[in-house]
């Protein structure tokens, strides 16, 4: 990388430089602590954590960061799934840090006090590997300030042996480019096995007195592990030409890693419980992982395939054991879409009295489907709390929801609806993307239509309703049948909000909710560029920009400014349809999925092509299952009461289905059917992201 | 033996979850009586809470040995064990202490339960003042103790106000109903046996926070001071804050003041033996606090 292209250190003017090791910095921090908003983010001390530990010896140390505020990063479930599996191993011991927010970031620089861990206050410096748990994009330029914080250089190339290794893992690794820059080993799919075999590497090369790049090439040689330096970028015509491979024994495709069976990692065992408020603030026990719905635009779903379920007994025995040792009287049951599960009823009835008190405990479905199936559910699982339901529709119309393969039809939203507000929901709130592929006005009105016609459906029920529409624009994330789509530009999404905005004014007990179009923008840089993008990056960085996905602290023009610094052009990287020839910057890394399966899909989405859920249906070799050797694990041979995708068959129009699918014999239970995902019960989240994920 | 029952609990905020706040402590409590098997009465209604209350609140950086919680509990939907506790709350904490003691977040530390009458007055009502350890920032022992005799000797302690959004001047001698100099505060230490939460190795035995079991000595950075200001503040008609008084002091003294570490020791209420505390720690009830020797 040439150094030239570094723009001057402005707004990070105070270097940390971090003298001595190992000790703890707490009597520092806690001087500061009087001075910074919810001091209780630096403390530690959750239920779950391990003991301080000020020498820690030969043992392989791990640092876990989540570049997000504290209450956005604690509760993520992969950081702590890999922070008790490192603890578990003699030879490994893992901490946690999360983003300091800007107050503290600012008394951290004034006084000279590094990153640091928050169990034993160590700085993040004497630590042998920094781990980022990349979930969002937008956090990006944390990743280099937490980088910068702990007092190292932000770029690979420029750190040392003596510093610690940078890995970072997440569903956001599935494209690395943009970050490779900055990272010395990308884990890329689950981490659960890889964690244990880095630090097999790290020991062995910490025995043997490897070089830096003896330790990264053995790396690149861990299937699951991309390391960048060990591939050679090529443009051509100022377009992506190729990613190669280096040196022999580094693979030319770098394939995910999927855990064959659930059961096998009861993680995590221990929550941790937070000592302040966090968001899903409440036991969280995975059901499954994967999903096989099939939504286009949704980049969890397509990476995370095939779908593994964890056995019913396993399930209930951690949230029997979580809610005895946390207290808390809250369970979710996650996974991408929850009310899939095969055990889905069984486990919620046996949940409502897995506490320990006489105090009813309150089961959540992070992501439900849209049917009245599934509000039944809800109505039985949290008991007498009516707060308020969400959906995710996606789309405004019929025509639109084939195309993105999210096949709930208006009968299906408004079955729903009516309901939730028949069984005493008042409020209910929809989630729609704008900017999808085909999207014309008439489908972006028609979400205002849809909107009008649920608190219709209330008034019956109740006098005052509101149906709070959320829309997000949509950016076409790697590794979805999308990933060739144009993201819509910063006009068009403003054109469609105005749109929107005009045709629910006066609409009484519809409320417009949506995300900046601007962070819609810089997110498609993050998520789609190749490795030049991660000069804008740091560009943003450097002009001060963290914090991305917080509105307050997101300013398009840093971006726009990092861009062309970087000699790179908006439109190029973020609007520009793909075409089956463009080498795209993640055609190196492999979510298991063949190319040919992706581009078929979104060939036939184009045509508004519906596909049936494989779990219950003929497989479409896509590639997830017969590549990475792992199978579907689903008890149930049949979809949940009320239908499935595809299985409502009925919904499909005959010129919608694939015509070498056979029609599955599954009985259209009326007034349910087909499906979507996702309430999202998230409230304090930013969700400028959900633009990638079916909740 | 009526089928609810009321429980008063003291508790120490000792550490470093004196940085949570008052809320999250709150929460904290319900959580850890909940893992503890403590069985909490539940409102009825649409949104079932456990009927716990608690006290006056506690700055979000100070520390305490003496905050109080009261909570609704059926002793008849307990355990066998947990039920002897609770019905021998008052003699014999026991159990029920050591309980909570594994449940409780590290710092937070029950010292001493007792069953009151359901009628008792809240909290909130019956607490009349509380004394306060100040450490002031940049302040030796005898600097304690000068300020001490000043604030004593002076006739007004003037603070600004912003009542109702107007700036005003308030005297707040008045609300300052002792004051004096003296050693640091003692500490409970703690003995519990078992296990901090499934899995996760609990200390057996040692002081609530800290390295060492009450010291002789409050350090903070490179200040070190035996003798700490010892205030008690009237909180009729209203709380007198910790930032006001801090105003105050530096009103008095014409240089800022600063607070280097604050702890509750004691809240009184009007008893029937005349002012008492709330559930005082002794010989024969509850933890004492203790110095190392």
């Amino acid at each position: 990388m040439d150094s030239t292209r570094y723009l001057p250190e402005t707004s990070r003017a105070v270097p940390i430089r971090v003298s001595g090791a190992g000790g703890s910095l707490w009597p520092s921090v806690e001087q500061m602590l009087s001075r910074v908003t919810k001091p209780a983010r630096y403390i530690g001390g959750e239920s779950g954590a391990v003991k301080p530990l000020l020498d820690p010896g030969e043992l392989i140390c791990w640092l876990l960061v989540y570049p997000d505020v504290y209450e956005i990063g604690l509760p993520n479930q992969g950081l702590q799934i890999l922070y008790e599996i490192l603890n578990e191993r003699p030879d490994a011991r893992a901490e946690r840090a999360y983003a300091p927010w800007v107050d503290m970031e600012a008394a951290m620089r004034a006084a000279g006090v590094p990153l640091f861990s928050l169990e034993s206050h160590r700085p993040a410096a004497a630590f042998d590997v920094i781990a980022f748990n990349l979930s969002a994009e937008l956090t990006y330029t944390n990743v280099l300030n937490c980088l910068d914080l702990a007092g190292l250089r932000v770029r690979s190339e420029e750190r040392s042996a003596s510093d610690p290794l940078v890995i970072a893992g997440g569903h956001a690794a599935l494209n690395p480019e943009p970050l490779a820059p900055f990272i010395d080993a990308f884990a890329i799919g689950d981490g659960e096995e890889l964690a244990g075999e880095c630090t097999d590497v790290l020991s062995s090369a910490r025995a043997g007195g490897a070089s830096r790049e003896e330790l990264l090439k053995e790396l690149a040689r861990v299937p699951g592990m991309y390391v960048p330096w060990c591939y050679k970028v090529s443009y051509s015509n100022g377009r992506l030409a190729a990613v190669e491979p280096r040196f022999d024994g580094v693979p030319e495709r770098v394939e995910k890693r999927a855990v064959a069976d659930l059961a096998a990692w009861p993680y995590p065992k221990t929550q941790l419980v937070p000592l302040m408020e966090v968001v899903h603030d409440r036991l969280n026990v995975e059901v499954f992982r994967g999903c096989t719905r099939g939504c286009r635009f949704c980049q969890a779903g397509m990476i995370t395939r095939p779908v593994r379920e964890r056995p019913e007994d396993q399930v209930l025995a951690m949230v029997r054991s979580g809610l005895a040792r946390t207290g808390y009287d809250e369970v979710a049951l996650t996974s991408l879409s929850s009310a899939d599960y095969s055990f889905i009823e069984p486990v919620v009835d046996a949940c409502r009295t897995a506490g320990a008190g006489a105090q009813p405990v309150s089961v959540s479905l992070p992501s439900l489907r849209v049917d009245a199936f599934t509000v039944g559910l809800a109505g039985a699982l949290q008991g007498a709390r009516r707060t308020g339901l969400t959906f995710a529709p996606e789309a405004g119309t019929w025509r639109l929801r084939r195309v993105i393969n999210k096949l709930i039809s208006d009968e299906d939203l408004y079955g729903a609806l009516e309901s939730a507000f028949s069984g005493g929901w008042r409020r209910a709130k929809c989630y729609f993307l704008i900017g999808l592929p085909t999207e014309t006005d008439e489908d972006v009105e028609s979400i205002a239509a849809l909107a009008r016609r649920c608190v219709e459906l209330g008034r019956e029920h109740a006098r005052s309703v509101t149906v709070t529409v959320s829309v997000g624009g949509f950016v076409p994330k790697p590794h979805t049948p999308f990933q060739w789509a144009a993201q819509a530009g910063l006009p068009e999404l403003h054109q469609k909000i105005a749109l929107l905005r005009d045709s629910t004014r006066g609409a009484r007990g519809v409320n417009l909710r949506w995300h900046d179009p601007e962070a819609t923008l810089a997110e498609g840089i993050a998520s789609r560029g190749d490795r030049r993008a991660g000069d804008a990056i740091e560009a943003v960085w450097r002009a001060g920009g963290v914090f991305q996905e917080w509105s307050e602290h997101f300013r398009l023009e840093r971006w726009a400014k990092g861009m062309a610094a970087a000699g790179l052009d908006m439109g190029e990287v973020v609007n520009r349809e793909r075409d089956r020839d463009d080498v795209l910057p993640w055609d190196h890394i492999s979510a298991g999925l063949h190319k040919d399966f992706l581009w078929e899909d979104w060939q036939d989405s184009l045509s508004a092509g519906a596909v049936e859920d494989c779990r219950w249906t003929p497989c479409y070799d896509c590639g997830a299952c017969t590549g990475l050797g792992v199978e579907h694990v689903v008890a149930s041979s049949s979809p949940p009461a009320g239908g499935s995708q595809g299985t409502g068959q009925a919904l499909l129009p005959p010129d919608a289905a694939p015509p070498d699918v056979a029609p599955p014999e599954a009985a259209v239970i009326a007034g349910s059917g087909p499906v979507g995902c996702s309430p999202r019960v998230d409230p304090g989240v930013p969700v400028m992201l959900r633009g990638s994920s079916a909740g | 033996m009526p089928a609810e029952q009321r429980l008063r609990i003291r508790y120490a905020k000792l550490g470093r979850v004196r940085w949570i706040s008052h809320r999250d402590t709150a929460r904290a409590l319900e959580r850890g009586m909940r893992a503890a098997g403590v069985p909490m009465a539940v409102s009825g209604g649409y949104s079932p809470r456990a009927r716990i209350s608690f006290g006056l609140a506690l700055p979000t950086g100070a520390e305490s040995v003496a905050e109080y919680v009261d909570v609704l509990v059926h002793p008849d939907e307990a355990d066998g064990q947990m039920r002897d506790a609770i019905e021998g709350a008052g003699h014999a904490p026991g159990d029920l202490l050591d309980r909570l003691a594994g449940a409780l977040p590290e710092g937070i530390v029950p010292l001493h339960a007792e069953r009151c009458p359901r009628a008792a007055s809240s909290l909130q009502e019956a607490v009349q003042s509380c004394t306060w350890a100040l450490m002031i920032g940049n302040t030796t022992s005898s600097g304690h103790r000068e300020l001490a005799d000043r604030i004593a000797s002076s006739p007004a302690i003037m603070v600004n106000e912003q009542r109702h959004g107007k700036a005003s001047e308030e005297d707040v001698k008045s609300r300052i109903l002792y004051v004096d100099a003296g050693p640091v505060p003692l500490e409970p230490v703690v003995r519990w046996s078992g296990t901090r939460g499934e899995g996760i190795p609990g200390e057996v035995a040692g002081p609530a926070c800290g390295a060492s079991p009450s010291p002789a000595a409050w350090q903070v950075g490179e200040q070190v001071a035996d003798t700490v200001l010892v205030i008690e503040v009237s909180v009729r008609p209203r709380g007198l804050r910790l930032d006001e008084l801090a105003a105050g002091l530096g009103r008095l003294c014409g240089s800022e003041v600063t607070l280097a570490r604050a702890r509750r020791i004691h809240q009184w209420i009007d008893g029937a033996q005349g002012k008492q505390e709330l559930l005082p720690l002794g010989e024969s009830q509850g933890r004492a606090l203790e110095r190392a020797s």
